[in-house]
């Protein structure tokens, strides 16, 4: 075994304890606490989600005489196709709501703060990619109501300033959802995003690596513990009761499918997966102008948060004006998601 | 908790995973013998005594290698407008009324929208029934038309 690592340490010559390091890195102690390990949650999502979606591959087929009938196959005929796909579906929502549950915390602990800006960047870019997984993933059903999604979802493009028309263009492979539209998904929902994460999940990392794990503030406790075991154990318990969660899911709600795709006939009521609600229900609040423009501003208002937040804290110090506004827009947002899913 | 606790908590929930999978093999054959809805709805065999002369229409006046088995397998037509590919027929009851239907039937779809107005004209064209079939042929084949909708759909997941 000795003369193996030799052979192994002189090809690859990296230190055993460079390697371990990482492991080995202490934890304030404070991260004991469930609620902050959520930020590993979406990482363990991910890696279900790329696991089932790898094998989904064996069987879909990206074209659209072929896409909705290859779903249905793997939903009532493919051994175990009915599980994996429901695992996927489900662990795709699940790492929504999971992102969104580490961000609030991040905002409510003000973890953005500087040094840390950048992660808050690249979490939101995180955050946003994940969206696009989602609703790239929901059109290659090539159902009735995915492909009509796909439509709305994709024409709202469109009306985003200097770049709408082309990125359209690019997205669509032509003016209308044709044929290219569901190979360009398929390409961006397969290789495309999963390389944009890749690298994101990665920069995200390595930036807590640089900073180290943020402290709340007020807590002053100077005690650690190490990543491995314990830290490690801790994600493997919420890894292994995400995926019971998700297996009896599907046993008892296992997916199913709708009509095929039909360009000629739009359906009577339309409308975009539960993650989109809030967007939706704004958009048909206002004008086309005022919802485009106030939801563009709202994403480019998230991306520099911690910048405003750090200008409100000069303007009023000790009001606590960031927590109150993200508050507002939170409940605003979560008014939005109950008002479409009970009323709309 | 204690490391040692969350060792033991980490086989038992291991121990239910195994569990959630074998219950979940078990339903596996439950689950793959049940028929896709959408698909058997629109089989072209599963047809009703009474609609038996419309499929014998739908596949004798060359409707099916277009449309397709059950009206739901349209050919390629490429930069045609309508997602270039020959339209699915399965949801006209819900599109056209009897007498638009009859219209279509008789006229036929000589010119089909492109998809890109530079692009290439589309090579499949809906030819005119008029003088190949009489009124009651076109009745019976819009009776079995209307009953390609698919029955008991559950959109969504």
């Amino acid at each position: 075994m000795s003369q193996f690592r030799k052979w192994l340490q002189e090809r690859v010559p990296i230190e055993v304890e460079t390697l371990q390091k990482p492991f080995k890195e202490e934890l304030p102690v404070h991260m004991k606490s469930w609620i902050f390990c959520l930020g590993g949650t979406p990482l363990i999502l991910f890696c279900i989600l790329a696991a089932t979606g790898i094998l989904l591959t064996f069987y879909y087929v990206p074209y659209p005489g072929q896409a909705y009938h290859s779903v249905a196959n793997i939903t009532y005929k493919v051994r175990m196709g009915w599980l994996i796909r429901g695992i996927h579906r489900g662990a795709s929502h699940l790492m929504i709501i999971a992102v969104l549950l580490h961000m609030i915390r991040v905002f409510v602990t003000r973890a953005y703060r500087k040094p840390r800006e950048l992660n808050w960047i690249l979490g939101v870019a995180l955050f946003l990619t994940t969206l696009t997984f989602a609703f790239t993933g929901y059109s290659l059903i090539y159902d009735q109501l995915s492909y009509w999604a796909t439509t709305i979802g994709t024409n709202m493009i469109a009306d985003v300033p200097l770049i709408g028309k082309p990125l359209l263009y690019l997205l669509r492979g032509g003016p209308n959802v044709n044929p290219n539209t569901l190979t360009r998904f398929y390409n961006f929902h397969i290789l495309v995003l999963p390389a944009v994460i890749f690298l994101l999940i990665g920069a995200h990392l390595v930036f807590i690596r640089l900073h180290g794990v943020s402290k709340p503030e007020g807590d002053s406790r100077k005690e650690t513990y190490p990543f491995f075991p314990d830290h490690v154990l801790r994600e493997t318990i919420i890894g292994l009761f995400i995926l019971i969660v998700l297996v009896n899911y599907v046993i008892y709600f296992p997916p199913t499918i709708g009509s095929p795709a039909t360009p000629d006939a739009t359906p009577t009521h339309i409308r975009p997966e539960w993650y989109f609600f809030p967007t939706y229900r704004w958009l048909q609040m206002t004008s086309l102008v005022v919802g485009i423009g106030g939801t563009q501003l709202f994403i480019i208002g998230m991306f520099l948060w911690p910048f405003i937040d750090a200008g409100l804290e000069k303007i009023a110090p000790n009001k606590n004006l960031g927590i109150i506004i993200g508050t507002a827009f939170f409940l605003l947002t979560l008014v939005f998601l109950v008002w479409e899913s009970f009323i709309g | 908790m204690s490391i040692t606790a969350q060792k033991y908590l980490v086989g038992l929930l291991g121990f239910a995973l195994l569990g959630s999978v074998i219950v979940a093999g078990h339903q596996d054959a439950k689950h793959r013998k049940k028929e896709n809805p959408a698909t058997t709805s629109t089989a072209a065999p599963s047809v009703s005594l009474g609609l038996a002369p419309g499929l014998k229409i739908f596949q004798e006046y060359g409707c099916i290698v277009c449309h397709g088995e059950g009206g739901n397998h349209g050919a390629h037509n490429i930069n045609a407008q309508t997602g270039q590919q020959v339209p699915s027929l399965i949801h006209v009851q819900d599109s056209y009324t009897k007498d638009e239907l009859i219209a279509k039937i008789r006229n036929g779809v000589p010119v089909v929208a492109k998809l890109d107005t530079n692009g290439p004209t589309p090579p499949l064209y809906m030819p005119s029934f008029k003088n190949l079939l009489t009124d009651r042929q076109i009745e019976d084949l819009i009776d079995y038309l209307y009953s390609l909708k698919p029955k008991g759909e559950d959109l969504g997941f």
